[in-house]
């Protein structure tokens, strides 16, 4: 018979599908690439003895300078080639623990490398979803570790949600704490901030256009209202379930309207993740009704 | 309890620790005592960015001297390529500005010669190179459009030789 479980460990610790948390583990891969991409052109400038580099921590620690020191253009090439290679292997499941791994050294390695690099939020966030997906079992379904394991890229195995629940309640934590603050934080009382914003050093052409249009303070400030409280309110209510999809859109259209005025485009990774704040369960009901019997209720049953 | 299940309780009630430790200095400055710094700080890292505003612009630059004596900006688009926020960021050397002014002004002098390394590389040696913090006005015509006299003011960072 099965044993009820406590709402705490029902909450922090049941055992689910890990539809939900491969799906952004995907997006998560894909997004890495893509932000890595950029500096392709550049790899000689930003991280070699040739560019304009200044590692963080050589005058510390100069008895790791071999490790700490940047290295020559075609090392720089070579070492950014595995970085991306394990960014491959996130997407695709493949050594997924050697590849998170990778992932993340190769992060670490860069960031202290690169040209005065700044831990901003998104950079923050992103570390502690590379450290708490290499814990996961992201590659429990959608891989081809799993293919090579039980002979399906689509066969699962359930995994604990404690992963799961630690990214959306950072999420959830991240946009109460930014929305919260603005309450009462002096430069956010009036819509002044965001006029300013749309012709600063972060503005797109996009704010540029707007900030030319003929409107008044008034009409920044009530945007700066609607987005404070929107905000928090849609950080409570993601977790509500006839409110979610609103609040998805709501949160969604922030993140990417953050990108097209402001610049500040790298928030865009947290979207994928909002499949998170779904039952496990019903992610995996709604894989099964889109792709039939490829995807199983069930769970894998291993020989061994 | 097997050792899996204490050690993720455990991650519970440190990552709990954190957040509450996070929210309250994010929103009241309140340091929630038994939590250590680096968790606080680290979780407020994720819950901060943007609380202030510029009514200014401002962006590193670098002049070389050449030989007639007269000094010329020197273009550093390909040697910070990011976009225009990012690449200010970064030019304010935060890392190294938090270990104090002595630190951040041998940084600085470390920049310069690296600025003098690369444009001599490209065939543009200059006679000295020195490095200041210019602001100018916003405007919604352009970043650039107030970036002239009368209206720059130039703070004076570094020169080198």
């Amino acid at each position: 018979m099965k044993q009820k479980m406590h709402p705490w460990d029902s909450f922090w610790h049941r055992s689910v599908p890990p539809h939900a948390l491969a799906f952004t583990r995907i997006a998560l891969g894909l997004y890495l690439l893509v932000y890595a991409g950029l500096y392709l052109p550049h790899l000689g400038m930003l991280f070699s003895n040739e560019g304009l580099v200044m590692p963080l921590y050589l005058d510390r620690f100069p008895a790791f300078s071999f490790f700490l020191s940047p290295p020559s253009p075609p090392v720089v090439h070579i070492i950014y080639a595995l970085y991306m290679l394990c960014m491959v292997g996130i997407t695709l499941g493949f050594w997924f623990h050697l590849s998170t791994f990778g992932t993340l050294l190769g992060s670490l390695y860069i960031w202290q490398l690169q040209l005065h690099g700044f831990a901003t939020s998104y950079n923050r966030i992103l570390l502690l979803c590379l450290i708490v997906i290499f814990f996961s079992g992201a590659h429990r379904t959608f891989s081809l570790d799993q293919r090579k394991r039980s002979g399906s890229f689509f066969d699962w195995e359930p995994i604990s949600i404690l992963p799961q629940r630690l990214i959306t309640l950072q999420i959830t934590a991240t946009f109460l704490g930014v929305a919260l603050q603005k309450l009462w934080l002096p430069h956010w009382q009036s819509g002044e901030i965001l006029a300013y914003s749309y012709i600063s050093r972060w503005a797109t052409p996009v704010a540029r256009w707007y900030a030319q249009l003929p409107l008044t303070l008034r009409h920044y400030d009530s945007v700066v209202w609607v987005v404070k409280i929107l905000e928090i309110l849609c950080a409570v209510t993601i977790w509500i379930p006839r409110l979610r999809i609103v609040s998805i859109l709501f949160l969604s259209s922030f993140l990417v309207l953050v990108g097209v005025m402001l610049s500040i485009w790298w928030f865009v990774f947290i979207i994928p993740a909002f499949v998170m704040f779904y039952r496990p369960e019903d992610v995996l009901l709604w894989f099964h009704k889109q792709w039939g019997d490829r995807i199983s209720k069930d769970p894998v049953k291993l020989t061994k | 309890m097997n050792l899996k299940s204490t050690l993720q309780q455990l991650v519970v009630i440190v990552f709990i620790a954190a957040t509450v430790s996070g929210m309250s200095y994010t929103l009241f400055r309140y340091k929630l005592p038994g939590v250590p710094r680096s968790l606080r700080q680290w979780s407020y890292g994720m819950m901060a960015p943007y609380q202030t505003y510029r009514t200014h612009n401002e962006g590193l630059t670098a002049e070389g001297k050449r030989a007639d004596g007269l000094w010329a900006i020197i273009n550093m688009d390909a040697y910070l390529p990011f976009i225009r926020g990012e690449r200010a960021m970064r030019s304010y050397l935060l890392t190294f500005r938090a270990q104090g002014d002595q630190v951040l002004d041998q940084k600085y002098r470390e920049f310069a010669h690296h600025i003098a390394r690369l444009e001599s590389d490209r065939g543009r040696p200059w006679d000295e190179i020195r490095l200041t913090i210019q602001e100018w006005p916003m405007s919604p015509a352009g970043y650039e459009y107030l970036r002239h006299d009368p209206f720059i003011e130039s703070t004076f960072l570094v020169q080198i030789p």
